[in-house]
């Protein structure tokens, strides 16, 4: 079986409401697969009922083959481990000892650790970049510290699939970045299956092997990043909330909708830079327009009605064009 | 342990020199008879009672703090022994309308049958907390805990309104909270049922260590939360009720020794704090004793106030350190 987790026909929700219908999926060993959709979509639902926490209306989950509601919780806890969004209040545990609850379904009655466990301990907090934290007190920790310690406790189950809700939320950007990195490096070099939600649209999309998205109303896509933007799914599932995707640009628009036309003429970084500025000026980006900023070497001029410049930066060039650009909207 | 042991041995209305106290223990013998009717009739129980009941608290204290993940849980301030002495007053209430002789008779039985009722008057109190205990927050708990305990103490004033004057007397005794006030009988019944529950809550310290992390993370593990739940909460009900049908209602000392044991040995691993928390209930319930048996004083202290004493301070400086902790997450 070359599939960790398969659903066919799977209804999820609760008594009484059906929050999607008839869900098809696979997880591929060895991937990180980011879930991804709009506020309200029912990710926490498809989540909880992937572990095994809620049971489905209808259909059924299998983990490597076995339906997930039929395996022993001991059992189910040596193949998913599960990095949740709740608070944890563990009083004077350190990193270490938090890790090594991980080796819960492995002990015996007293806990004991044997040489072998505190060995995966050791190995899941390094897996997870965590060592100097390993002698601190759990509740010490900032968030995003703590987030890699319960994903290191997780490793240290030894699963055969990670499951991770929304541990980014709440995390700084380049702390993202690195509990992302640090996820990818445990699928791509480990062998680890990763499922994790996110609200991270950019994040996901740049790191993902696979996006699974799930619409409001139940729609459900699968596939890599780029084939998703292609199909413009992407950018219909979060229509919806008022923010529109570029596809062009890959990143979603700032401004609701596309302002005056501008040309940018010149070539390398700077070329991309300034593209980037006018997006952020509310301007749309065109390949040929009568309102033109020229790239020299070391300087910006802009074209148009007037011709303007020339400016040392971008700051600058930014300035004349709001007079510019205010002025013009006035003009019929 | 020892020293305390021995001193509370010693030490009383009655002052008796340690040399005969260790004689009296290991040879059965004495000088004078006096000391050693006084030693075997009463010290020694009431010494034993303190080692095994102060234990128990302080487990159940222990239990109801890692459950609740509450710092300030203990079956006196969250009412559970006054569930349980509701149940006892019952019992007290119904034998004395059933007739006193009979009862004196099955002496045995009587006995047993209070700490049934305790065991189920603290499983109805803990029944009530549970439930609350899913709604609310640390502080809220508590205080509906304390309600608890005056909606018990009304419903024990109105039971006693229906018995006779002699055994309103007798039990008003009995809630003040000693271990002097058991009789040998007790004792033997109260031993095994404490270490009982002692040794399967030393079974639990695994499945504690998860809930740790709080019920969901601990279902993830593989721990099946809602039966060890109820076990828990079994082990309570049958340690503080057994306590609180011999002894009475014991203050604080549940929630003292947990943070001291933490303190102590700067963890929150059960396996550690669990034989730690046994050890110092034993401890401090026998120094708490002997200081409400200290030679000087003109007559005994009432042993609650030496709990309060100790224990007060320390609740509200947990309260207070919770406080500046919240305030720097916010």
């Amino acid at each position: 079986m070359s599939h960790i987790l398969a659903a066919t026909s799977l209804s999820i929700g609760y008594p009484g409401k059906t929050v999607a219908a008839d869900l098809n999926l696979k997880l591929t060993r060895g991937r990180l697969v980011c879930l991804l959709g709009p506020n309200g979509a029912g990710k926490s639902t498809l989540m909880r009922t992937l572990c095994a926490m809620q049971p489905p209306i209808a259909g059924q989950v299998l983990l490597d083959g076995v339906d997930i509601h039929t395996i022993s919780p001991r059992e189910l806890a040596r193949l998913l481990s599960v990095v949740l969004t709740d608070r944890i209040q563990v009083g004077l545990l350190s990193a270490y000892e938090l890790v090594s609850l991980g080796r819960y379904p492995y002990t015996g009655w007293s806990g004991r650790l044997s040489p072998d466990d505190h060995r995966i301990i050791r190995e899941s907090i390094e897996a997870t970049g965590a060592t100097e934290l390993a002698a601190r007190p759990v509740d010490e920790l900032s968030d995003g510290e703590r987030q890699k310690v319960l994903m290191a406790r997780a490793l240290a189950q030894q699963p055969k699939l990670l499951i991770l809700d929304e541990v980014t939320a709440f995390l700084d950007l380049p702390r993202r970045v690195d509990i992302m990195r640090t996820l990818r490096s445990l699928a791509h070099q480990r062998g680890a299956t990763i499922l994790l939600s996110t609200h991270d649209l950019d994040l996901a999309l740049r790191s993902a092997d696979e996006i699974w998205l799930l619409e409001k109303g139940g729609a459900f896509h699968t596939g890599a990043p780029e084939d998703l933007i292609l199909s413009g799914h992407f950018a219909a599932a979060f229509r919806s909330e008022g923010i529109e995707f570029n596809a062009e640009a890959g990143h979603f628009d700032l401004h609701g909708q596309r302002g005056q036309p501008v040309s940018v003429h010149g070539e390398g970084l700077a070329a991309q830079w300034t593209c980037r500025a006018m997006e952020r000026l509310g301007l749309a980006v065109v390949p040929d327009s009568h309102l033109r900023v020229v790239l020299q070497p070391g300087s910006w001029r802009i074209e148009g009605a007037v011709s303007l410049g020339p400016y040392p930066n971008i700051a600058t060039v930014a300035e004349a064009l709001r007079g510019q650009t205010s002025v013009s909207s006035k003009e019929p | 342990m020892l020293i305390l042991l021995l001193l509370e041995l010693a030490v009383g209305a009655v002052s008796i020199p340690f040399s005969d106290v260790v004689r009296i223990l290991f040879t059965g013998e004495s000088e004078r008879s006096t000391w050693l009717q006084i030693i075997q009739q009463f010290r020694l129980i009431r010494t034993l009672n303190a080692l095994f009941s102060g234990a128990a608290i302080a487990v159940c204290g222990l239990l109801l703090q890692t459950l609740f993940r509450n710092p300030l849980a203990d079956p006196y301030v969250l009412g559970v022994m006054d569930g349980a002495r509701l149940g006892v007053a019952v019992v007290v209430v119904i034998s004395g309308a059933a007739s006193n002789t009979f009862f004196a008779k099955l002496a045995f039985l009587g006995d047993l049958s209070q700490v049934a009722a305790a065991a189920l008057g603290s499983v109805l109190a803990m029944a009530v907390l549970l439930w609350i205990a899913h709604r609310v927050s640390t502080v809220t708990l508590l205080i509906s805990g304390l309600m608890l305990g005056y909606l018990c103490q009304g419903l024990i004033s109105v039971v006693l309104h229906f018995t006779d004057e002699y055994q309103a007397a007798a039990f008003s005794a009995w809630n003040d909270g000693s271990y002097a006030g058991i009789t040998r009988g007790q004792l033997s019944l109260l031993i095994p049922l404490t270490v009982l529950g002692l040794a399967s809550a030393l079974l639990l310290v695994k499945p504690l260590n998860a809930l740790l992390m709080g019920e969901r993370y601990a279902q993830t593990l593989g721990l099946p939360v809602f039966r060890a739940r109820m076990v828990t909460f079994g082990i309570v009900a049958a340690l503080a009720g057994t306590v609180t049908a011999f002894c009475g209602p014991i203050a604080f000392l549940g929630i003292i020794v947990a943070h001291l044991a933490r303190a102590l040995f700067q963890t929150s691993d059960h396996r550690v704090l669990m034989p730690a928390v046994i050890l110092l209930g034993s401890v401090l319930a026998l120094g708490a004793d002997l200081i409400t048996h200290l030679p000087w004083a003109k007559h005994f202290l009432h042993m609650n106030a030496v709990n309060g004493l100790i224990g007060a301070p320390i609740v509200l400086w947990v309260l207070l350190r919770q406080k500046h902790m919240r305030g720097l997450a916010s």
